[in-house]
């Protein structure tokens, strides 16, 4: 007897296919709520003077050119929190940046992710979009 | 072992364990009631402070949920070493396998649902790692976690997915969920001795350390060595594979993974072992002999404070602020606490920030344990002033400053008692040890570092001395000073409760005088005090003499013209230089960044505008002042930094009082000071510094019975050096060169330190003879005035030229001029030399000579020089048109002088 035509075989292909629709639904599901999720916009005031200041998900070193940074470390995606001794730090493995991102002290070996924001001069208004 | 098995009242450990999950379970339902996902840290906050069933009921679900996972464990393990060895089929093995794997999930999201700083960075680290997963990562992490950052999803998967997942495998493998009655009688008897006792933990969100559960702590310490990451999964999955191996293959693959996996948990024990203890905060290695090892390490672990409260006592936790995310039972009991500023309000604070002990209980006793009555001493300053939130910047480098340090006291002190070969050399209190120089120290000297403990509440006074944070920062205002004397006066006045002094940036004069006092009193000098030998009954009372800390006579002299001009300390001096720049310095002067000439400049400003600032002087200028963009502020000529109080308008320079906001003009220096350039090497101090205190001819000796104390250790003791002062006085001060490298500068100098000391009176080994030192120290006197020196201060001064007191005479005659000086001061015995002297008249001196190694008294030559001026002006006006000429050319005003003019030295 052809195999394809056996009710393993039968099941089988069945199977992997609702297994495939299934995996293709929960993708959707998760990717239709992941859009929905709102942005959230972070305002601050410009005030040049190179205050490190940190948000839940960003760092912002504000100066006349701020930088926006991710708090998420590269390595585990530990919230950075800690300024010490003019370098950022990751309270859970201990890894160091400067404030340009770059890494200085392990295990973190990228760069931290810089965001994109806009600067409104006029208002002197540092806005990012989480 | 039969003994054990017969007192051991349980059949085996999967029943233990099946008695754990069922009080787990219980406890966990009846947990659910008080625990609100929506608002998770601030509902176990709450609940830790008014519901102490419900203190106990999550104790049990922590406890018995922590002792489920071992002795699951132990159970698995007990089947490997049995005789009949694991009897499973395929399948049921495999997903017991994977259920160690779901309890440790089910763990872990209990973990999570706590929602405390250890809770959300473990949250961010396991999104990270499962998305991480190829293909299907995302998917994972988004389904395990949820999207937003609510813990719903985390929440469902604890109280069903896992939980399900676990009841489902043990009916499957044991057929019954249910333990047998002794082993839950026993084992809930355990839970809740232990529950009892041990509270289970909950991160207070300001301790800087963050760790995992005490399971995956290993993992933390695995993944400080990895820079990728996800190789701990797969560590992960290959224990959950060597668990499901064990019972496969030929009897010697089975032993070989049986010895495997227990390797890999040994040294997972013991990388857990390293991270619990031995890892502090930013995962660096402690030890216990860090002063704060018992703060870092079981700080989470809080006190068992069960407290019944009233319904006034849960009405005041229920309308106290939340600080950090969560309610503090301190802000309960001090409600309405008034006077701190708004940067340290309680309503945003909190009180266990600065003050410690526990905010997790109503229990008063419990609450207090523990706890920093004065906050902000050195010792323990890393756990409140500079915790994370608030101010690590600086508390991490106030070790370096020289306040801190006190490295050129000890080390000229060590200089003089020949302990080491140069004044100069960094040293630090933290090493004082119990040589004679160092004893010398304890006793006299080292009660002014800042590390010298408050212990005591009240006001900052002339009589204080250290206090870290407080030392400075530390205002009571009329309230909180009138509470707190009506406290001192009666204990039962609680009055002062209400009342907190302020910690602020008003630093005082007042909180530098009591260590400024003494030794250069430059606090003193500053305010026109000059200290004497009187006592206080021989004064008259009037107002031309002060009274310092009850028995130290000062009497008036020229203040200095900045603190006339309403200036105080802090004017002039910057953050860096009170609290340290991170660098060790020797000296003060090392130290010290601002110069005269920052401000009074004569050629073109150093300065800065607002965006140049570095972060710590902006934040202090917005506090201090308000904004002002495109202003032009000096800055130092030394480290560049901005001085924050000054501005540039119009091409003159101010600068505005910080406490009292007054404007200053400041002028730039007279047009005397740089005429010519015979005077180029004078600092600014040699001219301007009216006078200076100086002690001449003080004695030390050890007395084996003095009463005396140790300034380090604060305590008394017996046996004591005993310091047999000279004679006080308050003159111009002499004069001498700074040497470093070209650069030649004329400085004040003190005769600081002329003094004998009988060494042999300590330690009775070293030679039976007396120390004799003769040396003068640099000085920055802070008696500025407007005017300076005249010519002759100088030029026909026996002080100014280092001779010491006594009249200088010039006698010319035709034979030629001929300088004499008579001194005030008898010859030393020990060196031939005037008592007050630091140079003998018209000789050198070398070596031994100050306090400093480059620092000496003018050469014969330089001497020469500055005679042959001052011989000019015995005759001519030192405002003369020929001496102003001189200042331009001196050599043509000397090859043109007239007959009767009369120079000395000439053979």
């Amino acid at each position: 007897m052809d195999h394809t035509n056996s009710r393993r075989y039968f099941l089988k292909t069945a199977g992997s296919l609702l297994g495939a629709a299934f995996l293709g639904l929960w993708g959707t599901m998760i990717h239709t709520q992941r859009k929905s999720k709102k942005k959230e916009l972070i305002r601050i005031s410009l005030d040049s003077n190179g205050t490190v200041l940190f948000h839940e998900d960003c760092i912002v070193i504000n100066k006349d050119q701020p930088v926006v940074l991710s708090s998420y470390c590269t390595h585990l995606g530990c919230r950075i929190q800690t300024f010490e001794n003019g370098q950022l730090v990751c309270p859970c493995h201990g890894s160091t940046f400067d404030l340009e991102g770059n890494p200085l002290k392990g295990p973190a070996i990228t760069q931290l992710k810089k965001l994109d924001f806009t600067l409104n001069k006029e208002t002197q208004t540092i806005t990012i979009k989480i | 072992m039969e003994l054990l098995k017969k007192i051991w009242p349980f059949s085996s450990f999967g029943q233990i364990s099946l008695a754990l999950l069922l009080i787990c379970v219980v406890s966990g339902i009846l947990l659910a009631v008080p625990y609100d996902v929506n608002d998770a840290y601030a509902s176990i906050s709450l609940m830790m402070l008014i519901n102490p069933a419900a203190i106990l009921f999550r104790n049990m679900h922590y406890w018995s949920a922590n002792f489920f996972l071992v002795f699951s464990l132990i159970h698995i393990w007990d089947h490997f070493s049995a005789k009949a060895g694991i009897k499973l089929k395929s399948g049921i093995w495999l997903r017991l396998s994977i259920g160690v794997l779901i309890i440790l999930l089910a763990m872990l999201t209990g973990f999570l649902l706590k929602a405390d700083a250890d809770s959300l960075q473990a949250r961010r680290i396991l999104n990270d790692l499962v998305g991480g997963i190829p293909f299907i990562g995302s998917l994972l992490s988004a389904s395990l976690l949820g999207i937003s950052d609510s813990l719903q999803v985390i929440y469902v998967h604890h109280i069903a997915t896992f939980t399900l997942f676990i009841v489902i495998i043990i009916m499957e493998h044991h057929k019954t969920i249910w333990p047998g009655l002794k082993e839950t009688i026993w084992v809930t008897a355990f839970v809740l001795v232990l529950s009892f006792l041990f509270v289970a933990p909950l991160h207070d969100n300001l301790n800087p350390v963050i760790k995992g559960p005490w399971y995956f702590v290993g993992l933390q310490e695995i993944l400080h060595w990895l820079s990728t990451p996800q190789v701990s999964l797969l560590i992960v999955l290959l224990f959950i594979l060597l668990i499901f191996l064990v019972p496969y293959g030929s009897p010697r693959n089975q032993f070989v993974t049986k010895r495997a996996l227990l390797i890999l948990t040994i040294i997972y024990l013991l990388l857990t072992l390293t991270g619990y203890f031995f890892r502090g905060p930013n995962w660096k290695f402690i030890t216990p002999a860090n002063s704060d090892y018992s703060h870092y390490i079981y700080n989470p672990f809080h006190s068992n404070g069960f407290a019944f409260t009233d319904y006034q006592e849960t009405n005041r936790v229920n309308t106290s602020p939340e600080v950090f995310g969560r309610k503090e039972g301190c802000l309960a009991c001090h409600q309405d606490v008034k006077g701190l500023s708004a940067s340290h309000n309680p309503e945003a604070l909190g009180c266990y920030s600065c003050h410690g002990g526990d905010p997790f209980t109503m229990n008063k006793n419990t609450a207090h344990k523990n706890m920093e009555l004065i906050p902000g001493n050195l010792t323990t300053a890393e756990r409140s002033c500079g915790t994370t939130a608030c101010h690590p910047e600086i508390v991490s480098r106030i070790n370096t400053g020289l306040m801190a340090t006190l490295s050129g006291m000890i080390s000229v002190d060590r200089y003089v008692f020949d302990e080491q070969d140069s004044p100069d050399e960094l040293t630090t209190i933290h090493h004082l040890g119990n040589s004679a120089a160092d004893e010398h120290l304890r006793n006299l000297c080292v009660r002014c570092h800042l590390g010298n403990q408050k212990t005591e509440t009240g006001p900052v006074n002339e009589s204080s001395r250290g206090g870290g944070c407080l030392a400075c920062h530390l205002n009571y205002g009329d309230k909180s000073l009138t509470a707190y004397h009506q406290h001192k006066n009666n204990d039962q006045d609680t009055t002062y409760l209400s009342f907190h002094p302020s910690v602020d940036l008003q630093v005082t004069d007042e909180h530098c005088f009591g260590c400024h006092s003494r030794s250069g009193r430059i606090s003193t000098n500053f305010e026109g005090w000059h200290e004497t030998t009187l006592t206080a009954e021989e004064t008259d009372g009037s107002s031309n003499y002060r009274i310092v800390e009850g028995y130290r006579v000062f009497r008036k002299q020229e203040a200095d013209v900045h603190h006339t001009g309403g200036m105080e300390c802090i004017d002039c001096h910057n953050s860096y230089e009170l609290m340290g720049d991170g660098t060790l310095y020797p000296h003060e002067e090392q130290q010290t960044d601002i110069q005269c000439s920052d401000c009074h400049y004569s050629d073109k400003p150093n300065t800065l505008v607002l965006c140049e600032f570095d972060q710590e002087s902006a934040i202090i200028n917005s506090l201090r002042f308000s904004r002002a963009d495109g202003k032009k502020y000096l800055s130092t000529a030394k480290r560049k930094r901005p001085l924050i109080n000054t501005f540039i308008r119009n091409d003159s320079a101010f600068l505005i009082t910080k406490n009292s906001k007054q404007t200053k003009y400041m002028k730039p220096p007279a047009s005397v000071c740089s005429r010519g350039e015979a005077h180029n090497d004078l600092s600014c101090n040699s001219c301007h510094a009216a006078w200076a205190p100086s002690c001449i001819g003080c004695h030390n000796a050890y007395d084996d019975h003095e009463p005396g104390y140790d300034m380090l250790r604060n305590d008394f003791i017996t046996g004591s050096w005993v310091e047999y002062v000279g004679e006080y006085q308050a003159h111009a001060p002499a004069l001498g060169y700074r040497e470093n490298g070209v650069v030649k500068t004329v400085i004040p100098v003190v005769p600081g330190m002329i003094l004998t000391i009988d060494k042999h009176s300590y330690d009775h080994s070293y030679e039976d003879t007396v120390l004799f030192h003769r040396l003068y120290a640099p000085a920055v006197p802070h008696t500025t005035q407007t005017k300076g020196r005249s010519c002759t201060s100088c030029h026909n001064n026996p002080v100014a030229l280092g001779y010491g007191q006594g009249e200088l005479t010039y006698t010319a005659n035709e034979q030629g001029g001929i300088w004499t000086f008579n001194p005030k001061y008898k010859n030393s015995p020990y060196d031939g030399l005037p008592e007050d002297a630091w140079t003998g008249f018209l000789q050198e001196r070398s070596g031994k000579v100050s306090t400093r190694s480059d620092v000496r008294p003018f050469t014969l030559e330089e001497q020469k020089k500055i005679l042959t001026i001052g011989a000019c002006l015995t005759c001519h006006n030192e405002s003369s048109e020929i001496m102003k000429e001189s200042l331009f050319d001196y050599q043509k005003v000397l090859d043109s002088r007239k007959e009767q003019c009369i120079l000395p030295f000439k053979k």
